[in-house]
């Protein structure tokens, strides 16, 4: 009898003790999460600080490339999105970004009215996403990669076969369509306003019980399935998000440069945020952002020396690529990073 | 409008060649070639430079070249690449890499127009010579196939994994076949170049249009000399829906 109650109360410890060992489990994880969000809100104040001071400090021609740098981040991070919550690298992101300032400028030659781009931009992103969507309903990644950049590829080789004809003249082809132009720090101030937004979404989101959930789904769609999370649910929510943000930021693209041609659809747009994060981690808005900073303004230098010789440095990233990444990854493993 | 059947043929000719090389290096090599597009245009520059000096010299040189390009990313693949998807991230870098020389090479003259005039029997030289190239590479395959490299190499599509531990070279044939397809789509650059403007980014279109045949023609899961004489087929199919579209 005094042997079993002694059984009984050891099981109970121990019972306890897993309790504990399980709630400071929490604690740590909420902890961790906290901090990893500190330094995001610090990371965003410092960004937002530079973007807000740089018009008055820049020339014309510097504030029209940091105009730049700044939607490139907007679809690098959006891009990654993808990448990062459901584990699905899209290289047909080029469609969304294309596609938005297609649609605005068609918009543009029939009504003449701006004000309507960004909802053109938003179909852009919700027809782009519904097709992303579907190409990720197979647990086939791989096949993800492939699929996805063949349809952009499609539309980068036919877009230049699309006109309209309006009044006896034609519209598009090669030359492409041209849309109002408007003062750079307009551009400026909507693609930082966007910016900021995405980066504090995302990074808040990432820290959250749902990044936290939307993550299993990259890791193991399987397990997460069985773990009740709604995989397809989550999907569709990921990849409409990244397809808007980037539709978003392709229509702003746009505008910066007043027209836009099938240049927008080129392998080189699509592969772009893939370059840009080759060095930082992928979880790391500040990391994407600060690489596509430095890939528009080396792609600048290097256009000055020879047209289009930046093509050279993403070819010569690309083909390192697979190299970095693994030794990016063996780094975070010795330092204990995620 | 009435369908040019010669057309559809020479079309039928150019992307069955393409899609067969594409599929070789997927199914043998084990990653999606992306660099097949520019060295087709490394083969049509090659014309351009070498036609009117010598056909026979300019052709041996195209493949030559386009064989050792091969090497090259065999060598880098090899070096740094893990897997499917590094691979074909490789290639595609690869592939903008050498579009860009070919640019930065010809800054000036941006379209290219090769010139020549050669027919036979009131048939195009090169067009003979795209459809003689289709024989020669389907009649390689079938001896191939039917050898006891073929056995090997019918192992290796199965399952390259087990065939290594069964002490297949995998990687000697991994070597061949991306230099020999290279080769082939090089020579197929320079028989094409009359029938275009060049320019760097001239092999992209094919090249999709060859990945569309290949994937489609996976579908139906054959192995061997039969997979590529369905690659025939569905490029025959895929010439005849454009050219309707077209007309």
């Amino acid at each position: 009898m005094d042997g079993k109650g002694r059984e009984g109360r050891e099981e109970e410890r121990e019972e306890l003790n897993k309790i504990e060992m399980v709630g400071n489990a929490v604690k740590s994880y909420k902890e961790f999460y906290r901090k990893k969000r500190r330094i995001k809100l610090a990371e965003f104040s410092i960004l937002a600080t530079i973007l807000i001071f740089a018009p008055f400090v820049s020339g014309f021609y510097l504030l029209w490339l940091i105009t730049l740098g700044v939607i490139y981040s907007t679809y690098t991070l959006a891009w990654n999105w993808m990448e990062t919550m459901i584990g699905r690298t899209s290289l047909g992101h080029a469609i969304p970004f294309g596609l938005a300032g297609y649609l605005s400028a068609l918009l543009y030659i029939y009504t003449k009215n701006p004000l309507l781009f960004p909802l053109t931009w938003i179909v852009a992103g919700m027809l782009s996403a519904s097709v992303l969507y579907i190409l990720s309903l197979s647990r086939d990644r791989v096949a993800f990669v492939f699929i996805s950049f063949l349809i952009g590829a499609i539309i980068w080789i036919f877009s230049p076969l699309f006109t309209i004809t309006m009044g006896g003249e034609i519209y598009g082809g090669e030359e492409g369509f041209s849309l109002p132009s408007n003062p750079i720090l307009v551009t400026y101030s909507l693609s930082v306003v966007l910016l900021l937004a995405v980066f504090l979404f995302f990074g808040f989101l990432r820290t959250s019980a749902t990044g936290l959930k939307f993550t299993t789904v990259r890791d193991d769609e399987r397990a997460a399935r069985l773990v009740g999370v709604k995989v397809n649910r989550v999907k569709a929510f990921c990849t409409l998000i990244s397809c808007i943000i980037t539709a978003l930021a392709g229509g702003l693209y746009a505008l910066h440069f007043s027209h836009v041609n099938p240049e927008v659809f080129s392998i080189h747009i699509a592969l772009f945020p893939f370059i840009a994060t080759i060095f930082f981690k992928n979880d790391s808005e500040i990391g994407g952002v600060t690489g596509s900073f430095i890939l528009v303004f080396v792609s600048n230098y290097l256009n000055s020396i020879f047209p289009q010789l930046h093509l050279l440095l993403y070819s010569a990233l690309l083909i390192v690529s697979p190299g970095i990444i693994r030794w990016r990854a063996r780094k975070a493993k010795l330092t204990g990073g995620v | 409008m009435a369908l040019n059947f010669f057309s559809i043929l020479s079309s039928t000719i150019f992307l069955s060649i393409f899609a067969i090389v594409i599929s070789l290096n997927f199914r043998i090599s084990k990653f999606l070639n992306l660099s097949h597009g520019s060295i087709f245009a490394l083969g049509a520059y090659v014309a351009y430079y070498t036609i009117k000096s010598g056909i026979v010299m300019g052709m041996f040189l195209a493949a030559v070249l386009a064989f050792f390009t091969g090497v090259i990313l065999y060598l880098l693949i090899k070096k740094i690449g893990n897997g499917i998807f590094e691979a074909t991230i490789i290639s595609l870098g690869f592939a903008i890499g050498l579009e860009e020389i070919l640019r930065i090479a010809h800054g000036k003259g941006y379209y290219l127009i090769v010139e020549s005039n050669l027919m036979f029997a009131g048939i195009d030289f090169w067009e003979i010579m795209q459809g003689l190239m289709l024989l020669i590479i389907l009649i390689a395959l079938f001896v191939v196939y039917k050898s006891k490299t073929g056995i090997k190499l019918k192992f290796v599509e199965d399952d390259e994994f087990l065939a290594r531990i069964y002490g297949v070279d995998y990687e000697k044939f991994s070597l061949f076949c991306i230099a020999l397809t290279s080769s082939a789509i090089g020579l197929l650059g320079f028989l094409s170049s009359t029938s275009q403007a060049l320019y760097p980014g001239i092999g992209w279109m094919p090249l999709i249009a060859g990945i569309l045949i290949a994937a489609i023609t996976a579908l139906f899961r054959s192995i061997g000399l039969a997979h590529y004489t369905k690659i025939v087929l569905i490029a025959f199919v895929y010439s005849l829906i454009v050219s309707i579209f077209l007309s």
